[in-house]
């Protein structure tokens, strides 16, 4: 696959409209993805903004963690949101499951605005959120109570502990399993309720490196079995190039969308060849690490501002 | 062969953590007996067990017993009722006042309890309701702070799992903010069980005509030094036996709490 990489140095644009739905579906179909219809999601000029009390004038302060978030997601797609920390990937994403409203503009799915939580969505977060006195079994079924007797949702609980390949696992406790497991048990409840959209909340940062590879393909194959939605947050580069069908790139707080970048493979092709060591991937690496590059060194000078960058030519994409 | 060496093994545990109970008691039973020191102050254990059987024998100990632990159950029963309620409420639906008391709450939760205690009788006369009331009072503050720490510092994350899940808060309440403090919370338990104990004895000895605090009182006044002693040794054995229970409570409810 030949890149065109001579655009590595044009000015990024920051994304103020929608795409280009025809665009967006060229792009797609060269990932296998076949897009049928409007968007998915819709993410419309969302803005958000805390107050905070600053603690030398001890004065009520807005704090834009996003602004002008504009984002369209299709159905079955897996969109991966790339940013520096601190940048409000998480906001956006609280935003998504309904759990934190916008300030401004308006998040739409299927034309519904969100204002609340929804089964519609499964959330799966970064510190795992397992209720540590109930077992693997029991953590599964929790969304599932309310809405189906017990039996009912224990049989839906092992067959999606089975799908995570945690079947002989349901009666261990939380604490008797590794992060990895960990992680597992909460992806195999955010599928119970079986929802169209899966959000996830860098659900890997917190696990080792060998176990995140073996997570990160298990994870490409259930969303493409199972058809799902996937809203990807994470900060990491390679993890983001490697499970996306695009990658979103964010800019430093306040966050909005910098660039779309299409990651041009089809899941299946990621998964079946040696992706990670493939050159394709090193270009689409260095490619997005030149995007993001800028804003983690914003990001970086807004957390601590003492740090002074006199060379960036040091940080170069070479080490990462 | 192998049942010996079990037996074995299980003696020895058992010798390893009550070792320095047993030396402790074989200790305090030799050294009054060649006049270490004066046996008339500190008799040995079996000349205070003697006197523990001759007073369950004519009725002494059982009926202060009775008396103490009705005051302590029913001191200690009020503030559970009163304090748990209160701290999830407090700590769960009302964060804000909660905010707003707690200064004042930690602030009466540190007055001595023996300083009060007169101010109760003034109130409240010298019968049972004093001292049950002071026995309240002492015992519902740990459960009452514990239990608001305890609702207060479950992890948010959980509570966001919970709504996404489409838990109303109501459930949200009974399915994960309960259950999430109950270790914080029944430490407070336990903290009040141990502190309804001192209590109960300090206001038996200031002013009461009953009582095993009573009995200890009167025992030392006309110098009836091994009476003294079973009510003392009495006092510490229920003591232990309420502390264990709950722990014992403890640990069956929370099956799932890692080992430490």
């Amino acid at each position: 696959m030949n890149l065109n990489l001579s655009n590595f140095n044009e000015n990024t644009k920051i994304i103020k409209g929608h795409d280009n739905i025809s665009e967006v579906k060229e792009e797609l179909a060269v990932n296998g993805k076949e897009i049928t219809g409007p968007p998915k999601i819709r993410i419309d000029n969302v803005k958000k903004i805390f107050k905070t009390k600053n603690n030398k004038t001890s004065k009520i302060e807005d704090f834009i963690a996003l602004n002008d978030v504009n984002l369209d997601i299709y159905k079955g797609e897996f969109l991966v949101v790339l940013g520096p920390s601190g940048c409000g990937k998480s906001t956006l994403l609280d935003i998504l499951g309904g759990l934190s409203p916008a300030s401004e503009g308006e998040v739409k799915i299927d034309d519904n605005v969100i204002t609340e939580p929804g089964l519609d969505r499964g959330i799966v977060f970064q510190q795992y959120a397992l209720l540590p006195w109930r077992n693997a079994l029991k953590n599964v079924t929790f969304p599932l109570e309310n809405n189906k007797k017990d039996a009912e949702s224990e049989e839906i609980a092992r067959k999606y502990l089975a799908l995570v390949g945690l079947s002989s696992f349901e009666d261990r406790y939380p604490h008797e399993l590794s992060g990895g497991m960990k992680q597992r048990v909460a992806i195999a409840r955010a599928l119970a309720i079986d929802p169209e959209i899966l959000l996830m909340d860098e659900p890997f940062a917190a696990v080792d490196a060998q176990t995140r590879a073996i997570l990160q393909e298990d994870l490409l194959k259930i969303t493409e079995n199972t058809k799902k939605t996937v809203i990807f947050i994470t900060h990491s580069i390679d993890e983001a190039v490697f499970l996306a069908d695009r990658v979103a790139v964010m800019t430093a707080r306040p966050g909005t969308i910098k660039e779309i970048v299409n990651i041009p493979f089809s899941r299946h092709h990621r998964i079946a060849t040696d992706f990670k060591n493939n050159s394709d991937f090193i270009s689409l690496r260095r490619r997005v690490w030149d995007l993001l590059k800028e804003e983690v060194i914003k990001s970086q000078e807004i957390t601590e501002k003492r740090i002074k960058f006199e060379e960036n030519e040091n940080i170069d994409g070479g080490g990462i | 062969m192998a049942l010996n060496s079990s037996v074995m093994g299980w003696f020895k545990s058992v010798a390893h953590k009550y070792l320095a109970i047993i030396v402790f008691l074989i200790a305090w039973q030799i050294f009054p007996t060649i006049g270490l020191v004066n046996e008339i102050f500190i008799p040995t254990p079996t000349t205070i067990l003697a006197e523990i059987w001759k007073l369950t024998l004519d009725g002494t100990l059982p009926n202060d017993a009775v008396i103490s632990l009705f005051r302590v159950g029913v001191g200690f029963g009020i503030a559970l009722l009163v304090a748990l309620p209160l701290g999830f409420l407090l700590g769960g639906f009302f964060k804000s006042f909660e905010k707003a008391v707690n200064p004042l709450l930690q602030l009466l939760s540190q007055a001595n309890p023996f300083t009060l205690f007169p101010i109760f009788i003034v109130f409240l006369g010298i019968g049972e309701v004093s001292k049950i009331s002071i026995i309240y009072w002492v015992c519902q503050w740990p459960i009452l702070l514990n239990t608001i720490t305890g609702i207060s510092n479950v992890d948010p994350v959980l509570i966001k799992m919970a709504r996404s899940s489409g838990l109303s808060k109501a459930e949200i309440f009974t399915k994960v903010l309960i259950p999430a403090s109950l270790p914080t919370v029944f430490t407070g338990i336990r903290m009040g069980a141990a502190f309804s104990f001192f209590m109960l004895i300090g206001a038996e000895m200031l002013g009461s005509s009953a009582g095993l605090g009573y009995l200890i009182m009167q025992a030392q006044m006309v110098m009836q030094i091994p009476r003294m002693w079973a009510g003392i040794v009495v006092v510490a054995l229920i003591g232990y036996i309420v502390t264990y229970s709950l722990i014992y409570l403890e640990r069956r409810g929370s099956v799932w709490k890692q080992e430490v």
